[in-house]
């Protein structure tokens, strides 16, 4: 069987190999935050490159280890929820090409209807053999089905999920340009923006008094309803050490009318870390917080800071480096940044 | 003392054990880190029992290939407090350079490279912080020109080298195909079957250890014929038991690598045990090592199998919760059922809470069997250092405990972790029961 599959992406894929690795995970979660299926956030566009192991008796076994299985660590209000703890997940193949299987710690799936245990939440985390076993000197392009199920009975099964298998990597990113965001179960839309303002304050002898001030424009709601799905907020640097995570829960927002249309939605939380969000459409986000919630560290530099704003489906990506003003332990503050050239995975 | 007497008197003294414990194989990392803050040289969290336990994957006309992917490799989280152990700095780029890979008959894939030869080296990944760290799990590959379903094992060595830091000193993991997986303790597959297996593989492991080292023992010509035989009989009695027809949990292939990695220490202990010059120093060491061999593993067994029935109702009270949350009564009779297995594992292994003799322990027992083993041989042997055989019957009795271990540890993925849980009385100095046991084969640390 060889199944049909063919993405306006997977047209991209031909070529030389690509020089720089992309180590990218699957992460599983739910529909719902308190049940539905089971759910995969992965950019489906992106195949997984298969490379020689080992050639004898004129056959070659091409493995690659990426990507491996993850719990979803964070809610995507809207689009994608964290299982509940101890949730166990099983990984069954529903189609496969002649030649792939699928290897999970000992088990090798290379049937349809076999299944395997990847572990429960919310530390699961491994990484598969995708395999591909081809006369020697075949090469080409190949297709793999799998869905996830758990004895929980909170959960149903999810959606098969199709994996490309490739035996030589794409030029270009198959994935750039959102092309194949639509077509994608679970994925979200990206907007890469520049960032207006970030301010990062902080008192070293007293950490409840810190205080985050965050203006971007260029970025649209896509339709999305913060009323129904809620949002997140991250303020994440890797050289500083620190990640700011925080859920904008849909009770905490209200639309903003004026002459009787809708002008833009509004967060408030006297008691949360993030006091305050107003999104005006069409023209852009401010977001305000204080207190001894806020994640950041400023003891040195945390240039630069990644910053993700989530409405449903839809995601801000902001990168805030450049020209920047740092005061050891008491501010940071970013402006008038570009936007950046991928999303934080 | 009544059963429910018992269960109330426990209780308290198990709660804080039993939910502290998370059921099931921990998926470590092998860490990477440094030897000082922003310089020094690398350094692998590697203990030296690591084992990459490899199974079957492909068999390519005579040559078998088991691979693995674990462990992985992945940079510190943290500063260590106990040993000078270092984050990496962001940004660090971090190779890894194959130095050893068995003549061949290892390797190591990292991404699409594939190391086979010493020298080979590999992009491992960049650290690039707390959120995006170093992070990988190769694939290690072990090459065997036997059928499958025999034991194999190599050792690969490795070391790491990163722009800013001196290179790490050479680490070796063992990779091995003896070890059986895991058994899966979800609610979903482990039942009275899996139970079963498990008792029955313990039995089995133990009936050819005893079979192979009287024939071996005992041989005046080639025994291997008959050696096949009874690993064949053991293998169709625990496919039957485990297998397709039984408990499902493990394949013809793993139960065929256990069974010939059992044969093959029993080999190697019997062969060292012939090293010795005397005839009288040769029959006690053969006498004794398998008395002492019997007794750990079948000790340790018994432990390892009440303490998985205790990680299989724990998953199943986290089920149950699950199910029914709004149960007032569930808690409570969950508790008393957790509380019951944690007893019965507390009893097979450490007996840390009675009052028996501290010989009666299964600590107690290994090291009274080892003691008596000890003795009879040094009767046997001589126990100066100047005695011929003094030398080899020391070398026996650890190789012994070795092969022991390595043993206990293919036939229960966790061991290590389960018997590093369990501690001895506070008579006993509270050590982690894994002390008692050498060559227990672990994850990483």
């Amino acid at each position: 069987m060889r199944m049909l599959l063919v993405s306006a992406a997977v047209a991209l894929l031909a070529g030389p190999a690509a020089a720089q690795p992309i180590d990218i995970d699957m992460y599983i979660g739910s529909s719902n935050p308190a049940g539905g299926a089971l759910k995969l956030a992965y950019q489906l566009c992106r195949p997984v490159v298969v490379t020689p192991s080992v050639t004898a008796n004129g056959l070659t076994r091409w493995t690659s280890t990426q990507p491996g299985f993850n719990a979803l660590a964070t809610n995507r209000p809207g689009s994608i929820y964290v299982l509940r703890d101890n949730t166990p997940v099983e990984v069954e193949l529903t189609a496969l090409d002649p030649g792939v299987s699928l290897k999970v710690e000992s088990a090798l799936l290379d049937t349809v209807g076999a299944s395997a245990l990847i572990g429960n939440s919310p530390n699961m985390h491994l990484h598969p053999e995708w395999r591909l076993l081809l006369p020697e000197g075949a090469r080409g392009e190949y297709h793999l089905a799998l869905r996830f199920h758990t004895s929980a009975r909170t959960y149903g099964d999810s959606t098969p999920y199709t994996f490309t298998i490739l035996t030589d990597a794409p030029a270009v990113d198959p994935c750039a340009g959102g092309t194949t965001t639509t077509t994608l179960p679970s994925s979200e839309t990206d907007h890469l923006v520049s960032g207006t303002l970030l301010l990062l304050r902080a008192a070293p002898a007293n950490p409840a008094r810190k205080s985050m001030r965050l203006t971007f424009g260029g970025f649209d709601t896509g339709g999305a309803d913060p009323t129904v799905t809620g949002g997140q907020l991250e303020v994440e640097s890797n050289v500083g050490g620190f990640v700011g995570s925080y859920e904008l829960p849909a009770t905490g927002w209200r639309p903003r009318r004026a002459h009787g249309g809708l002008r833009g939605y509004r967060y408030t939380d006297r008691r949360g870390p993030i006091h305050r969000v107003e999104i005006t459409l069409g023209r852009g986000v401010t977001a305000v917080g204080s207190g001894i919630g806020l994640a950041h560290v400023i003891a040195q530099d945390p240039t630069p800071v990644e910053v993700t704003f989530t409405l449903g489906t839809q995601r801000a990506c902001l990168h805030f480096g450049g020209t920047t003003t740092f005061k050891a332990g008491r501010m940071f503050r970013a402006e008038n940044s570009p936007p950046p050239d991928a999303c934080v995975p | 003392m009544r059963r429910s007497g018992v269960i109330r008197r426990y209780v308290p003294f198990l709660f804080p054990f039993v939910l502290s414990h998370t059921p099931g194989v921990a998926r470590a990392d092998l860490r990477v880190g440094s030897t000082a803050r922003n310089g020094g040289a690398l350094v692998v969290l590697v203990d030296r029992r690591t084992t990459a336990r490899v199974s079957y994957g492909d068999a390519l006309g005579d040559l078998t290939i088991y691979s693995a992917t674990e462990p992985g490799f992945k940079a510190l989280g943290q500063d260590g407090h106990l040993h000078p152990r270092f984050r990496l700095l962001v940004g660090t780029e971090v190779w890894i350079e194959l130095v050893d890979a068995a003549a061949g008959r290892a390797a190591m894939k990292v991404r699409d490279t594939l190391l086979t030869h010493p020298g080979d080296r590999a992009l491992l990944g960049t650290h690039r912080g707390p959120r995006r760290p170093l992070h990988l799990d190769p694939e290690y590959l072990l090459f065997l020109n036997r059928p499958p379903g025999r034991f194999g094992d190599a050792t690969l060595a490795f070391r790491l080298r990163a722009q800013g830091y001196r290179r790490s000193p050479v680490y070796r993991i063992r990779l091995s195909n003896g070890h059986l997986p895991p058994v899966d303790l979800s609610p979903l597959h482990y039942d009275s079957r899996a139970i079963a297996c498990q008792r029955r593989l313990g039995q089995r492991g133990l009936g050819l250890v005893r079979a192979a080292w009287t024939l071996l023992t005992n041989a005046e010509t080639d025994t291997s014929a008959t050696l096949d035989a009874a690993q064949a009989e053991a293998h169709a009695d625990l496919v039957n038991h485990c297998g397709p027809g039984g408990s499902r949990d493990y394949d013809a292939v793993h139960l065929a690598t256990y069974l010939d990695l059992a044969s093959t220490h029993v080999a190697a202990m019997v062969a060292q045990a012939g090293e010795a010059s005397s005839p009288t120093c040769r029959a006690a060491l053969l006498q004794h090592g398998l008395a002492f061999v019997s007794t750990t593993m079948a000790k340790t067994n018994a432990c390892l199998l009440a303490m998985q029935q205790l990680h299989a109702t724990e998953a199943a009270e986290a089920e149950a919760l699950r199910a029914d949350p709004l149960d007032p009564k569930l808690p409570r009779r969950l508790a008393v059922r957790r509380a019951a297995a944690a007893l019965q594992a507390d009893i097979r292994c450490a007996d840390a809470h009675r009052r028996g003799p501290d010989a009666e322990t299964l600590p107690g027992r290994v090291l009274r069997a080892r003691a008596q083993a000890a003795a009879a041989i040094s009767r046997a042997c001589g126990n100066r250092a100047d005695d011929p055989d003094h030398a080899a019957s020391d070398h026996f009795l650890r190789a012994a405990a070795c092969g022991a271990g390595d043993l206990i540890s293919a036939a229960f993925a966790t061991a290590q972790a389960d018997l590093a849980e369990q501690r001895t009385r506070r008579s006993q100095g509270r050590r982690p029961l894994s002390s008692y046991f050498a060559c227990l084969a672990g994850g990483a640390e």
